[in-house]
């Protein structure tokens, strides 16, 4: 930790911390236009200059602390400084810019006002041509993106947006001095430009120079318009504050109301359900949250809890009939995160009773919402009860509520903190006491998709939970980035860091939407300190992390065939390889796969070839699992082996067998009895669908191979635990003959 | 080893004897019983394999097994004779068992090479029985192929029909490339529509074997001689022609292969199970008019 003094209060903050940061640790706010955490800091306006004793004042965003650093942030001095910069930036703005004028919410145009800034002390620069071809000042060509360049300060902050948040790359800078200009793919309108329209620059410009015209067409089907009068009014769940408090109603006018854009019109809908009535159903795709008003809601998982089973053979297994189907909860006594099903609701359900009950001010759906993720669960109003219906913009704007933010972070630690740190296994033994400590302590966080949690080789300060949303977890190595895991909700990360004392050994990245719940370095500690058995498991944990590290580098070091990668083979960790010169294209094997599966095959014997190998088409138990990624409900997963499992609460929504790169999971229809809802009290037969993929046959038995491997007379069918280590070596072989 | 065993015991058995090696006596009993066990052991790979999960071990050691322990049959059942045929019914137990030991080695020889030799003449290789399905999708592809440049062909009234019906059908669009009809015929397209006509559609709808086409070298020739009758804007159909004509022999050389690699089962399987009724028959009655 580093020593350093800010306006004369001490504070202790890890290296690598910027002035910026440090400053507000203790709770000093230093004012910035260009600096949009987290975005990386450019140090362009230099508003937030501070003393730091130096010849000249330092950019506090960009600044790095150092030991013993004395800093000066506030003072006349300084604010005069910044006075005439933002006097600078104001000579080329237009005041009121559109969305000053609209929304009253330009940051340069409030920061002028918080300094007490003249905006007409400076003549605006004189024009300087554009030399872009179909550069133009105003730019209307995006469907939902104004630009107006004369609005901006070039601040770059929508250019970090676009390139580091959403890698889209699309904005770029043009032009020198006071002729430089924002660009899309260097000058094209922004309309005709490889834009993907995903917002994020908007939503990161400071000023009016790229506004929003609306975020879709979109409209829900039914359900009543709430006037931005009433939604203004509405109440939270404390029912005092607003529940869309802090939001200016200008803007929520101009952007909800159709007297404003009117592309948002119809985006909140108040609903009404009678006791019983089905809301939202497991698997369903759609695009709406949810906000219970009044009443209650039962959340549920309607689909039978029962998977294909493997069965063990056995007399009965001699005349086994080739049928599929499911069968009931075997191992209801599993314990962690196992014991509990992740659902896209403030609460997560119970594995032995999967229902739960959703109160009024609680929010459900966010995630099919955000990233349009299937339904988690089927949800009725347990009682009559009152929902908004929401479309994204409508959420987007509804999140930037501080009250309704802090309404949902109060209703996640209070109802949700304990089961979630429990389900973490290497948590599971956490006090009550402790819990209770860290409930007001934790930090939730919020990332956009693309966006960067911690990097690899940064100093190691926290401890996270994933609450909400997919992490992906990626090393970097010589030749490129290798993704190590996927994290969803339940999964962790950045304790190797903290545990070693080490910098940050992955860079962790947002796939989607995510909420991460962040414990600080110094409560991680203490937790290691006061529960020596979890600190022990996590010191395993750590070790064997550290360990496949290890292992990983050494095999990515010494394979870099093009076709080994094409097929994605550096992946696999589990591969069923054919060799075809002993192949003699018997099927016993998959024959063998559905008998072990009770008549449903997850093994193909197709596929692409390496060499004289055809890699089946059976689950290769990837390093870098996609398959797991936007599952809504966590169901495929590892559990603490190599193997996907796909749990038996899956909901056949078909995220999964989509997102697998090499086709590896099927889809297999099951006829089920489920309650009638045009009939109540009566059932009815439906079909309805789960996900197979190749288990690696260990209900068998934990010591028997594959029954394709078992089964092949020929020894053709070989599982290969280390594709890279295999294939390097035979390429090895071949080599030194050819010599 | 325990053909050396066997020879050990048979040779001072077979000087011995006063009346030659027989299998009426103890000894040469002793090898009948040995190579009948070993005759029925034969049949538990069989079975081994319709239970695949069972912890019995893996099917390779089982076939390994079937394979050595078969051919000590050999011996086993020339010492249990004392190399002599008499009667009829032993006579035919000892044909029918040779013929089944030569197709079994047959077989064996076979799955030493075919297998290799497969992936080396047919790189697009399908699972066997998919290939009446396949070869149907590239009779539809290479339909619609010319149908895109040279317009809708009256003569190939079944494949537009089939393709036409696939394209409506939002869940088979996937199965056809989904190219449709040109409106007119494309200039200088006729000679594809007649190398289509008179040349692929035939072969498509053949058994592979017969035909130019079914010839890599001879299809090779009249491919560059279409090529040079074709403006260069239509070379992109004609190679699609020529990949799915050369597609189809892929597969004509695969099913060949295929049923050469398991041809031989449908001699040796029979033989067996008739070896096995014959070899319960020469047991009751020797048993029983011998003792």
């Amino acid at each position: 930790m580093i020593d350093v003094t800010i306006d004369g209060r001490p504070v202790s903050v890890p290296p690598g911390t910027t002035i910026f940061d440090a400053a507000r640790a203790v709770g000093i706010d230093i004012p910035t236009i260009c600096h949009l955490p987290p975005q990386e800091p450019a140090g362009v306006c230099r508003v937030c200059v501070v003393d730091v004793g130096a010849r000249v004042f330092a950019p506090a965003c960009a600044r790095v602390v150092e030991p013993g650093m004395k800093i000066t942030a506030t003072g006349e001095r300084l604010a005069t400084v910044r006075r005439n910069l933002v006097e600078l930036l104001m000579a080329d703005h237009p005041a009121p810019c559109a969305r000053q004028r609209d929304t009253q919410d330009c940051e340069l145009e409030l920061r002028a006002r918080e300094l007490g800034a003249r905006p007409a002390r400076y003549r605006p620069g004189t024009a300087k041509p554009v030399h872009q071809p179909g550069w133009k000042p105003s730019d209307d060509s995006h469907p939902n993106i104004a630009v107006d360049h004369s609005a901006c300060i070039v601040c770059d902050r929508c250019v970090r947006a676009c390139t580091d948040i959403a890698h889209n790359f699309v904005i770029g800078r043009a032009g020198k001095g006071n002729a430089t200009v924002i660009t899309f793919d260097a000058g094209a309108p922004m309309g005709q430009s490889t834009c993907v329209s995903c917002g994020e620059c908007m939503t990161s410009c400071p000023t009016g120079a790229l506004m929003n015209k609306g975020f879709s067409e979109a409209r829900l089907p039914e359900g009543e318009p709430v006037p931005v009068e009433v939604l203004m009014r509405l109440p939270g769940k404390d029912r005092q504050t607003p529940l869309f408090d802090g939001i200016s109603p200008k803007f929520l006018a101009k952007t909800l109301s159709s007297g404003g854009i009117g592309r948002n019109e119809g985006a909140i809908v108040r609903r009404t359900f009678r006791a019983g009535e089905v809301i939202c159903r497991e698997g369903d795709f759609g695009s709406t949250a949810f906000y219970i008003v009044e009443g209650s809601c039962e959340v549920a998982i309607t689909t039978p809890l029962s998977r294909v089973r493997n069965d063990p053979g056995g007399l009965a297994g001699f005349f086994l009939k080739m049928k599929s189907r499911l069968v009931g909860r075997e191992d209801l006594e599993v314990v962690g995160p196992a014991a509990l099903i992740p659902i896209d609701a403030p609460i997560d359900l119970r594995r032995d009773a999967p229902v739960a009950k959703l109160n009024a001010g609680e929010l459900f759906g966010e995630m099919t919402c955000l990233d349009f993720y299937p339904r988690s669960a089927t949800v009725r109003a347990a009682e009559d009860c009152v929902v908004l219906e929401m479309l994204r913009p409508a959420l987007q704007i509804l999140l930037r509520s501080k009250a309704f933010r802090a309404q949902l972070e109060e209703t996640y630690r209070r109802r949700t903190l304990d089961t979630h740190l429990r389900s973490v296994p290497l948590l599971a033994g956490l006090g009550q006491e402790f819990i209770e400590y860290l409930r007001e302590r934790v930090e939730l966080a919020r990332y956009e998709p693309g966006q960067v949690i911690c990097r690899q080789g940064e100093p190691a300060d926290s401890f996270f939970i994933v609450r909400l949303g997919f992490v992906k977890i990626t090393q970097h190595r010589p030749g490129g980035d290798l993704v190590r895991a996927y994290q969803g909700r339940g999964g962790y990360f950045g304790e190797m860091g903290l545990i070693q004392d080490a910098p940050r050994s992955a860079t962790c990245t947002a796939v989607d939407h995510v909420e991460v719940v962040r414990i600080s370095a110094d409560d991680f500690r203490l937790m290691l300190e006061r529960f020596p058995e979890v600190a022990k498991d996590l010191l395993a944990e750590a070790e064997r992390r550290a360990r496949e590290n290890v292992e990983v580098e050494a095999h990515t070091a010494n394979v870099d065939l093009e076709d080994f990668l094409r097929q994605g083979l550096m992946q696999a960790q589990s591969l069923l390889l054919l060799d075809l010169d002993r192949c003699t294209r018997c099927d016993l094997c998959v024959q063998a796969c559905a008998t072990a599966h009770d008549g449903v095959t997850r093994l193909v014997r197709e596929g692409l070839r390496f060499e004289n190998y055809l890699v089946a088409t059976s689950c290769r138990q990837c390093r870098d699992p996609l398959c797991m990624v936007g599952c809504p409900v966590g169901s495929i997963r590892r559990r603490d082996t190599l193997e996907i499992q796909i749990e038996d609460w899956c909901i056949g929504c078909g995220v999964c067998a989509e997102n697998c790169p090499y086709g590896n999971i099927n889809m297999h229809g099951f006829r089920v009895t489920v309650d009638d809802d045009q009939r109540p009290g009566r059932r009815k037969a439906v079909v309805r669908e789960k996900a197979t993929v190749c288990d690696l046959c260990k209900n068998l038995g934990s010591d028997q191979e594959p029954s394709c491997v078992v089964a092949c007379p020929h020894g053709a069918a070989i599982r290969v635990a280390n594709p890279r280590e295999f294939f390097a070596a035979r390429l090895g072989e071949e080599t030194a003959g050819r010599r | 080893m325990l053909g050396a065993i066997a020879t050990a015991f048979y040779v001072p058995y077979a000087r011995q004897a006063p009346e030659g090696p027989r299998g009426s006596t103890a000894v040469g009993l002793g090898f009948g019983v040995a190579a009948a066990a070993l005759m029925a052991f034969e049949w538990l790979l069989n079975a081994r394999k319709r239970v695949p999960t069972w912890n019995l071990g893996k099917a390779e050691t089982w076939l390994k097994g079937h394979i050595w322990l078969g051919l000590l049959a050999v011996p086993l059942a020339l010492f249990h004779s004392g190399f002599h045929l008499r009667g009829t019914l032993a006579a035919a137990l000892m044909i029918v068992f040779v013929v089944v030991i030569l197709s079994g080695v047959f077989g064996l020889v076979l799955q030493q090479f075919l297998p290799r030799l497969m992936s080396l003449a047919a790189p697009g290789e399908t699972i066997y029985e998919q290939i009446p399905h396949v070869i149907e999708t590239l009779r539809l592809d290479a339909y619609e192929a010319v149908a895109a440049v040279c317009g809708a062909l009256a003569e190939a009234e079944g494949e537009r029909a089939e393709s036409e019906a696939i394209q409506s059908d939002p869940r088979r669009a996937r199965q056809v490339l989904g190219r449709r009809p040109a409106a007119a015929p494309a200039e200088g397209s006729a000679p594809l529509r007649r190398f289509y006509l008179e040349t692929v559609r035939p072969f498509l709808m053949g058994d592979g074997r017969h035909g130019p086409l079914a010839d890599a070298r001879q299809a090779e020739r009249l491919a560059q001689g279409l090529l040079r009758l074709l403006p260069p804007v239509l070379h992109d159909a004609a190679g699609d022609l020529i990949a799915i004509a050369a597609e189809r022999r892929d597969y004509a050389v695969q099913a060949r292969l295929h049923r050469w690699l398991h041809g031989w089962i449908l001699l040796h399987v029979p033989l067996a199970a008739a070896l096995l009724v014959l070899l319960v028959a020469h047991a009751v009655l020797a048993l029983r008019y011998t003792y």
